[in-house]
């Protein structure tokens, strides 16, 4: 096995952000988190990190997923990065926003560990 | 010179004034035909013209008018004389010699099958329109064929001819009157004011929804002057848009306070377009008034529509955040988590705890918003110690934080309200816990009662996070939450404030808010007080 992945993991609610890293670290991922989108940019365009796949919620107060993907896409450093979204936005039309402002996949809560584990070694090749 | 070409041309000249006089006698016979069978559009009357002056030339002894029945593609008898229609329609003369005849467009003889004498005179004088096949005239005459000669041919042909083309205008008349009652009952049935006035002001068109609309008493207002017939506010209004009108071609919605009688005010839309004709020439306004209250009603239950349907997708969001975060922790403490590792397990399990009771505790504010909603969210008043139910609510919620200072000011001779004791509990557990999540630990939180007149004031008094002027009005709205990353950490359903405002409203009273940002928030409670009415 190659070097250690990098996810990081973007969500308001800090329970979902601590399973998250627990689970991931699990499964042997290195985990960054952020608990706003003007975080999760900061650590996304901060050289020092090297990140492999984000997992984005969109209900975020001040900026939301959708704004922090669009930021992200602007960048040349974070725009190839596969974005997945995390949320409990269940109806159609907010899946179909996701992926239209350039999410990758699409998770919605709850979900089964295992279902996204999956999705994200797709994205990880 | 003899004498012989002379008396030729005598003879010639006789004959030929003679020729002139019967053609001018012809002529003047035929204007006089025509005349009767053109003047007027009634069918029957039409009709029963033709056959007279037909009669006059030819003494038939029957006669059936056989038209053209576009839905049966057959010809029909529209008319009889001297035998019954049945007859006529079971006995219709060969199709194949009627079309020779109709083409030929002349009177012509028709060969008489019936053996016996005396021998009748049969003959058809086709009907000839201007577009299409008409029909023709079936005769029947005791006369031989002595009166099937040129000059009566000329005349017949003359007749038929003038009796199509007034058949036809009747036609065209009809679908004419048809196409203008269709136009008149969309104009009358339209669900819309509409008055049509021309470039002077005169009102071409006026339908029964504008009279309404507008409250105009008279019915006959056409040809006058829209300033004779719209009240003195609506004609300013109206002389206001003919110059928009005129130059932009249109105006849109501008609404219109009118109020003919004057105690009913009503919000009328008035839009207006130029009236052009085929030629694009501006000859008058079209107005078309409409009730905005039908509109605004519409508005409201699109927009009550639109807050259902939100509500749904918000419910949903509420409910699968902590339903997520249970999962995610169950399955981390089955297939993750050390089975050796206490420490970790109870830490899940805490976390799966609170997510839990926060999840019961949304369902429990769902079903109290959703009877709430329903009408059905019923209160029973008792008389009950306000004190009391402060005091046992702040101990209960002391059991969990023991880090605020709550000070109660309460005056010792308040007697007891009339009140729903649960709701009126459900009320102080929501405020006071709210001062204790958005306030620092330490912080102080004062409950204050304040007996005036008729009535109850009770603050609640926190040095919390407080909350943004630009978000007090909608802080009980359903599912609003302050919309900071602080708040956001505070688990919340944002269904409480909604609750107990509706709780507070349905024992009489009003509850409003008092904040500032990062030095606290002050909710003022009012109750009726003291009216012994109240209390049962």
């Amino acid at each position: 096995m190659g070097e250690k992945k990098t996810i990081l993991i973007v969500d308001d609610m800090p329970q979902i952000r601590n399973i998250l890293r627990f689970s991931l670290k699990k499964e042997g991922y290195n985990v960054i988190l952020a608990s706003s989108g003007r975080i999760a940019l900061d650590h996304a365009f901060d050289e020092s990190n090297s990140i492999d796949l984000i997992l984005l919620d969109i209900m975020m107060p001040k900026m939301d997923g959708y704004e922090v993907m669009r930021q992200l896409r602007k960048v040349d450093r974070t725009k190839e990065i596969p974005i997945i979204f995390l949320t409990a936005k269940a109806q159609q039309k907010d899946v179909i926003k996701g992926l239209e402002v350039g999410g990758n996949d699409y998770v919605v809560k709850p979900y089964r560990f295992d279902d996204l584990n999956k999705k994200i070694q797709k994205w990880l090749g | 010179m003899s004498t012989e070409p002379i008396k030729a041309d005598t003879h010639f000249l006789r004959d030929t004034i003679y020729g002139l006089t019967e053609q001018i006698d012809l002529l003047t016979i035929l204007q006089d035909l025509s005349k009767k069978i053109v003047s007027g559009f009634d069918f029957d009357q039409i009709i029963n013209r033709f056959l007279d002056v037909v009669k006059e030339v030819v003494n038939y002894n029957a006669c059936a008018l056989f038209l053209y029945n576009e839905d049966l593609k057959t010809y029909r008898v529209v008319s009889s004389r001297g035998g019954p229609m049945k007859k006529f329609n079971d006995d219709v003369p060969d199709n194949k010699i009627v079309d020779w005849i109709i083409k030929e467009g002349r009177w012509t003889p028709i060969p008489n099958e019936s053996k016996t004498p005396p021998k009748k005179f049969q003959s058809i004088l086709p009907l000839c329109g201007m577009i299409k096949k008409l029909g023709f005239l079936f005769m029947i005459s005791d006369q031989d064929e002595h009166c099937y000669n040129k000059t009566n041919m000329t005349i017949l042909s003359f007749i038929a001819d003038q009796a199509g083309i007034a058949l036809e205008n009747q036609n065209l008349y009809v679908q004419l009157n048809d196409s203008r009652k269709y136009i008149n009952n969309i104009v009358e049935s339209i669900n819309n004011g509409i008055v049509a006035i021309d470039l002077s002001g005169e009102i071409t068109l006026i339908n029964k929804n504008a009279t309404a609309i507008l409250g105009i008493e008279s019915g006959d207002v056409i040809g006058k002057s829209y300033r004779e017939v719209f009240t003195d506010k609506l004609t300013k209004k109206i002389d206001s848009l003919i110059k928009k009108i005129i130059n932009q071609g249109y105006v849109i919605e501008t609404r219109f306070e009118h109020s003919p009688y004057k105690e009913f005010p009503i919000t009328i839309g008035i839009n207006a377009s130029v009236l052009l004709d085929d030629n694009n020439n501006k000859i008058g306004i079209i107005f078309v008034f409409r009730d905005m209250l039908a509109s605004m009603e519409i508005q409201r239950l699109l927009q009550q529509d639109e807050m259902k349907s939100e509500f749904v997708s918000n419910v949903s969001h509420e409910l699968r955040t902590p339903l997520s975060i249970i999962k995610s922790y169950i399955e981390a403490i089955l297939d993750q988590v050390d089975p050796e590792d206490y420490n970790t397990q109870r830490d899940f399990l805490n976390v799966v705890n609170k997510e839990t009771d926060r999840l019961s505790g949304l369902v429990n504010d769902l079903l109290d918003i959703s009877r709430i909603e329903s009408g059905k969210y019923k209160i029973s008043l008792t008389p009950v110690s306000l004190p009391e139910i402060i005091q046992s609510v702040i101990d209960n919620l002391k059991s969990e934080t023991d880090s605020h200072n709550i000070i109660t000011r309460i005056p010792s001779d308040l007697k007891p309200i009339s009140a729903d004791r649960d709701k009126m509990t459900q009320v102080f557990i929501n405020l006071i816990n709210n001062a204790i999540k958005f306030s620092p630990e330490g912080g102080e939180i004062e409950i204050q009662v304040i007996i005036m007149e008729k009535m109850l004031l009770c603050l609640i008094k926190d040095q919390g996070i407080g909350i943004a002027e630009e978000c007090i009005p909608r802080i009980f709205d359903k599912f609003y939450r302050v919309d900071t990353s602080d708040t956001y950490e505070i688990p919340g359903t944002g269904l409480g404030l909604p609750i107990v405002k509706h709780i507070i409203k349905s024992h009489g009273g009003e509850i409003t808010v008092k904040s500032e940002l990062n030095r606290g928030s002050e909710f003022i409670l009012s109750l009726p007080y003291g009216d012994s009415k109240q209390i049962k």
